[in-house]
């Protein structure tokens, strides 16, 4: 199964390759609008800062492609800011026009910290999703991000799970075809390579 | 140097880690084996076999020695599961005689198809050298053909699942019972290679034997397969253990009973044990040389898993270790002539693999039992130059 990575010159492309490599699968560098031929899910890695990234992909035309893929009901993951730019608004390094797939903004964590770097269990709501229901509930997961998601209220339901900061943060994403996570899967040692191997395996 | 308060095992054997109390981790581990969900685990087990079963020419592999533990596996696979099996050997080139008798005997009792690999013995004696030079341990060749031929079969012939038997947590700490131990990549580099790939293998004996050609073909069967692979290929190496719950005592009485499988005497191992590692010639020497850097031999490791297992006080186990541990082996002089080494160059090379605390005693006890001097006389003159 080919598993586009959305390359934006910024990310950490090699660790996700290698994951998705090893995991057996046949992984895709995607830099250019032909590259989407074929590919059956996509992961959008998150290393960057956001307006950088959204600019980049826009001058590509990776940005409308990635739309066109979801309108098509194609899963995507987006990892940290690759789960950021589901939002409306971004506002790193200056305001920015995200994919508007989930209401809501990404703005700075406001707690004690500005960074949030380190390990944490995840708080998942009770579903009945099958995705879901495979995500070990005592798994610890890598995270590493000064922004975060902040999902407006309309659209909450679709935050699936939470990470315990001073506040609650979104941690998974899920709306129909998208999956967003703040984590780092591809940093997250046997949990993480687990979790991307259900994205692929059962996300639809 | 500091022991376990349970068992006899010191602190230079490897992953035990030792608590506030002075109990050694693997200790722990068995602790906690009864309180586990065995049922639940059983029934995984059928899950597991209900998902591989008649999809291929065979529904698994067992990597088979004939020794106590793979016996029961490869009868409790056949015979409660119903399973149609292939048993794959590693032949180390050391089996003895009633190890032999026993995979005749148990082959044919339970009609199972049987694949037999032996690699030859030239390469074999160069890689033992270098292995022990390197790592102070002479049987990386077997460590690695034991787990890298019966998975390269497992791809080569698509029967994707296979099934070891002792889980690693009966004796050491690198997986407790709650682990989802499985042989893959992770564990064949950090358990079962010593830290030598195969490719790292053959540079080190051509930069040792400049003068000779070596035939990189010759290793292909040291190779293990990539994650990709496995993960491609679907391929499961599970152990039986870690389903049911691993009793060896009960499973020697049922293979004896079943099969006729017949225990044996081996060096440095109190009689009463007759099912342990009757599998290799040089079994004896390896655990002295264990012994020479870590302080403990096989019968340490034996009678802890007893007091483990409630059938043995502490003091009852001290009794036999300083009656059997640390003698030196006749076996010894086989190992010797095989490696080409006296046996000061030996203990040389074991000297610098010293594990601290532990310090080599120059006081050296011969075994004064002549166990298997037939055999012995017999394997000398085979692998005589």
């Amino acid at each position: 199964m080919k598993i586009g990575i959305i390359n934006y010159q910024a990310c950490n492309l090699k660790s996700i390759y290698s994951t998705v490599y090893n995991l057996g699968y046949d992984p895709i560098i995607i830099e250019n609008k032909i590259d989407f031929l074929n590919i059956k899910k996509i992961i959008i890695p998150g290393v960057g800062s956001a307006k950088h990234c959204i600019d980049y992909l826009q001058k590509k035309k990776i940005f409308e492609e990635v739309i066109k893929f979801k309108n098509l009901g194609m899963p995507i993951l987006g990892i940290c800011l690759g789960m950021h730019l589901f939002a409306e608004k971004l506002f790193e390094h200056g305001e920015s026009r995200g994919f508007g797939f989930i209401k809501g903004e990404v703005i700075p964590l406001t707690m004690n910290s500005k960074f949030n770097i380190g390990w944490h269990k995840l708080k998942i709501k009770k579903t009945e999703n099958r995705f879901i229901k495979k995500i070990n509930n005592d798994a610890t997961f890598y995270f590493c991000h000064s922004y975060y998601f902040n999902v407006s209220q309309s659209n909450f339901e679709y935050s699936i799970a939470t990470v315990d900061l001073d506040k609650e943060v979104p941690s998974i994403i899920c709306k129909d075809n998208i999956l967003g996570v703040q984590f780092h899967p591809e940093r997250s040692q046997n949990h993480g390579v687990n979790f991307i191997e259900n994205f692929i395996e059962n996300f639809q | 140097m500091e022991y376990c308060k349970k068992c006899v095992i010191p602190q230079t054997a490897e992953t035990n880690r030792f608590d506030d109390q002075g109990i050694c981790s693997v200790c722990r581990q068995i602790e906690v084996k009864d309180g586990l969900d065995w049922v639940k685990r059983e029934k995984n087990l059928k899950e597991v076999i209900k998902k591989y079963k008649n999809q291929n020419d065979y529904d698994c592999i067992v990597p088979f020695s004939g020794g106590k533990d793979s016996t029961f596996t490869l009868w409790y696979l056949v015979k409660i599961l119903g399973l149609k099996v292939l048993a794959v050997r590693y032949d180390h080139n050391f089996l003895r005689n009633t190890l032999n008798h026993n995979v005749e005997k148990t082959l044919t009792k339970l009609s199972v198809d049987f694949i037999s690999y032996k690699s030859n013995f030239k390469l074999i004696r160069k890689i033992m050298k270098e292995s022990l030079i390197r790592r102070g341990d002479f049987c990386w060749h077997c460590h690695v053909g034991i787990c890298a031929f019966p998975i390269n079969t497992a791809c080569e012939k698509n029967i994707p699942l296979l099934f070891y038997g002792e889980p690693s947590s009966e004796y050491s700490s690198y997986y407790d019972y709650n682990d989802n131990e499985e042989l893959n990549v992770e564990k064949f580099n950090i358990i079962s290679n010593l830290g030598i790939q195969a490719e790292d293998m053959m540079e080190m004996l051509k930069e040792r034997y400049p003068n000779e050609v070596f035939d990189d073909r010759d290793f292909k069967p040291f190779f293990f397969p990539s994650q990709r692979e496995l993960n491609k290929k679907k391929i499961k190496a599970l152990y039986l253990g870690s389903y049911i719950p691993w009793d060896v005592k009960k499973q020697v009485e049922i293979i004896k009973r079943e099969l006729d499988w017949r225990g044996e005497s081996v060096e440095g191992v109190p009689p009463e044990y007759d099912y342990e590692k009757i599998e290799c010639a040089l079994q004896g020497s390896r655990d002295y040389t264990k012994y020479l850097k870590r302080g403990f031999g096989r019968t340490s490791h034996l009678t802890s898993i007893d007091i483990r297992n409630k059938k043995k006080t502490r003091e009852e186990a001290i009794e036999l270790v300083k009656k059997f541990d640390g003698k030196k082996p006749k076996s010894l002089e086989l190992l010797l002539q095989i490696l080409n080494i006296s046996e000061d160059e030996y203990n040389e090379i074991v000297k610098k693999h010293l594990i601290y605390p532990n310090t080599i005693s120059t006081k050296k006890e011969n075994e004064n039992r002549n166990i298997f001097h037939e055999e012995f006389e017999d394997l000398k003159n085979k692998f005589r130059d």
